[in-house]
């Protein structure tokens, strides 16, 4: 790299650096009550020194504030999703994607294991899968057991099922549930349904075939 | 009829129409107070209080019980029950209609007891109202009867945080050892006393803090030469949602239509409050759908919400940096529709001003204050 695209690439990094900065500040002068709005910039500092993006923090912190939460509330709701952020950066390292890890952060929150993170790390490593994550995360705040919903969220990922398949599935067990299906039950038969539309998975048979 | 008769007529008849499924919350006050009437001493009394709310979208109703315990009380006891409702046929108008019981145990006024009655019509337009009212009460007070009358007409306005209203009513009572109590004379014999009360309030809430402020005027009628002026505040500070401190002081003025006299105060209540968490279930006669159909690079999200008792419908959620949206009202309830990208959305709406809560159909999520939001996820 030269010296003129070092300096490039420092004023590019720079002017991102800003304007995401500037961003933050703008969105830091909706909190009216100077004591709010020192406790979430204290929140944001300390969850950014330790690596972990600002956005999800600042959403939480104006959703309190737009709920009406006092102060402390607010600094325990973020204090708590720093907590999971970092466990859901570690599950699912090294991605450090804001939507991957808010998703991660969301999936603890509703019980699921880090264990299943890093699982479903494991199944795809080189992509995110804030998708699969948020899928996971509704299934479960619908009823379906964690351990049924990690299962069928791997298995559809491991036959390559698409993010438009998984959210529809989710849509899907709303509905079952919504007329009156257990949610377990309406997972089963849903997952069943994706799966039967999926390629069939990998075997020793037709991964390693070479033509002859 | 009187005011008293209509009123208990009317909670009767809108009691059975709250049903066990409303929202309800109980609040229980402890506080004390130093009270001082007119040419007395100043005395302290300790106040217990349990009021008891339940609300429907068409009917909200209150009932409240206080205790004052003193050797020299305003009152000794109280009943209120007041209600208030809406028809569905026209949501800019309100009936409000109350009753109230007080069990006097002072002896500079007299032992004994009042029971008084209102009714008070009330209509909307956009930020403002008004409204007409008359209540009546009657008093036995050493065994002697006397019984005030009131009509009034004020209306308010919001700005922002602050709402201003302004009253006028007139009075027409024979309770003179109230009015003597109070220092208000007659000119000349007269079989009742009429005066003229003005009064202009403030109420600014924001956040966990509210305010309020109103001062009276009362200005003497034919033989009850009088003019008198109040300023009564009040002030209290949500700690939790369950904890509050309030505050108040100032001079009331005698309202012989519940029987309690012309006096200065100052108190200080802490506030608990027990109240369920609610989720739309909770809501009769509410539905939402919220319809997240794909389009090129993200997907547009449909809320279409049927509530027709609410006159305010508000959505918020990552997508409004939590600002509060007004939903646009259609022949069939309420719509609202943005673009979302790609991602992780939470959503939360709202009905009335009320709790926020997650559309019907989205996978429901704990917020981490003591209410829910729905999950979107766009892939």
């Amino acid at each position: 790299m030269t010296m003129r695209s070092t300096a490039a690439y420092v004023a590019a990094a720079m002017l991102v650096l800003a304007a995401s900065a500037s961003a933050q500040d703008a969105r830091l002068s909706l909190i009216r009550d100077d004591a709010t709005r020192d406790a979430v910039r204290a929140q944001l500092r300390s969850a950014t020194s330790r690596g972990l993006p600002a956005d999800p923090f600042m959403s939480k912190a104006l959703e309190g504030v737009a709920k009406k939460a006092s102060t402390k509330s607010i600094r325990a709701a973020m204090a708590a999703l720093e907590k999971r952020m970092r466990a859901a950066h570690a599950a699912l390292a090294p991605s450090s994607d804001v939507d991957e890890l808010a998703a991660g952060a969301d999936a603890l929150s509703v019980g699921v294991p880090e264990k299943a993170l890093k699982q479903l790390r494991a199944t795809a490593p080189g992509r995110s899968i804030s998708v699969e994550l948020g899928v996971l995360t509704e299934l479960v705040a619908r009823g379906v057991p964690v351990k049924q919903a990690t299962k069928a969220v791997l298995d559809l990922m491991a036959r390559g099922a698409t993010g438009v398949q998984l959210t529809a599935l989710g849509r899907d067990v709303q509905g079952d549930v919504a007329a009156g299906l257990k949610p377990d039950v309406a997972l089963d038969l849903r997952g069943r349904n994706v799966l039967s539309l999926l390629p069939p998975p990998p075997t020793v048979s037709n991964v390693n075939v070479r033509p002859r | 009829m009187s005011p008293r008769v209509i009123a208990w007529a009317l909670l009767a008849a809108a009691w059975r129409a709250v049903g066990a499924q409303s929202p309800q919350d109980v609040q229980l006050d402890a506080g004390y107070a130093r009270v001082q009437q007119r040419a007395r001493d100043e005395r302290g009394a300790g106040i217990l209080g349990v009021t008891w709310r339940v609300s429907d979208l068409r009917v909200s109703s209150l009932l409240s019980a206080a205790l004052t315990n003193t050797g020299d009380s305003l009152a000794a006891g109280q009943i209120l029950g007041a209600i208030a409702m809406r028809p569905t046929s026209a949501r800019w108008a309100v009936l409000e209609a109350g009753a109230g019981l007080n069990i006097f145990g002072i002896t500079n006024s007299g032992r004994g007891g009042n029971f008084s009655g209102y009714l008070r019509p009330r209509v909307s337009f956009g930020d403002g109202g008004a409204w007409v009212g008359v209540s009546d009460g009657s008093t036995v007070r050493d065994g002697n009867p006397s019984h005030g009358t009131t009509v009034e007409a004020g209306g308010w306005y919001r700005l922002g945080d602050v709402t201003a209203t302004a009253s006028f009513s007139r009075l027409r009572t024979d309770d003179w050892p109230l009015l003597e109590a109070a220092g208000i004379y007659l000119s000349r014999p007269a079989l009742m006393a009429d005066m003229d009360d003005a009064t202009v309030g403030l109420h600014y809430a924001r956040g966990r803090f509210t305010a309020d402020l109103a001062n009276s005027w009362r200005e003497g009628r034919r033989a009850s030469p009088v003019s008198q002026e109040a300023l009564l505040w009040s002030a209290s500070w949500a700690f939790t949602d369950r904890v509050a401190l309030a505050l108040s002081g100032g001079r009331m003025l005698a309202d012989p239509v519940r029987g309690t006299p012309d006096a200065s105060l100052t108190m200080a209540v802490l506030r608990f409050t027990w109240r369920p968490k609610e989720s739309e279930a909770d809501v009769p006669g509410v539905a939402s759908y919220a319809r997240v159909a794909p389009q090129a690079g993200g997907a547009m999200l449909l809320l279409a919400i049927v509530a027709p008792s609410s006159v305010a419908v508000d959505v918020a959620g990552d997508f409004s940096n939590w600002e509060p949206t007004p939903l646009v009202r259609t022949p069939n309830g309420w719509e609202f529709q943005t673009f979302l990208k790609p991602g992780r959305h939470r959503v939360a709406v709202r009905y009335d001003g009320g709790p926020w809560r997650a559309p019907g159909n989205l996978a429901r999520m704990k917020d981490e204050f003591d209410g829910e939001y729905g999950l979107i996820i766009v892939p």
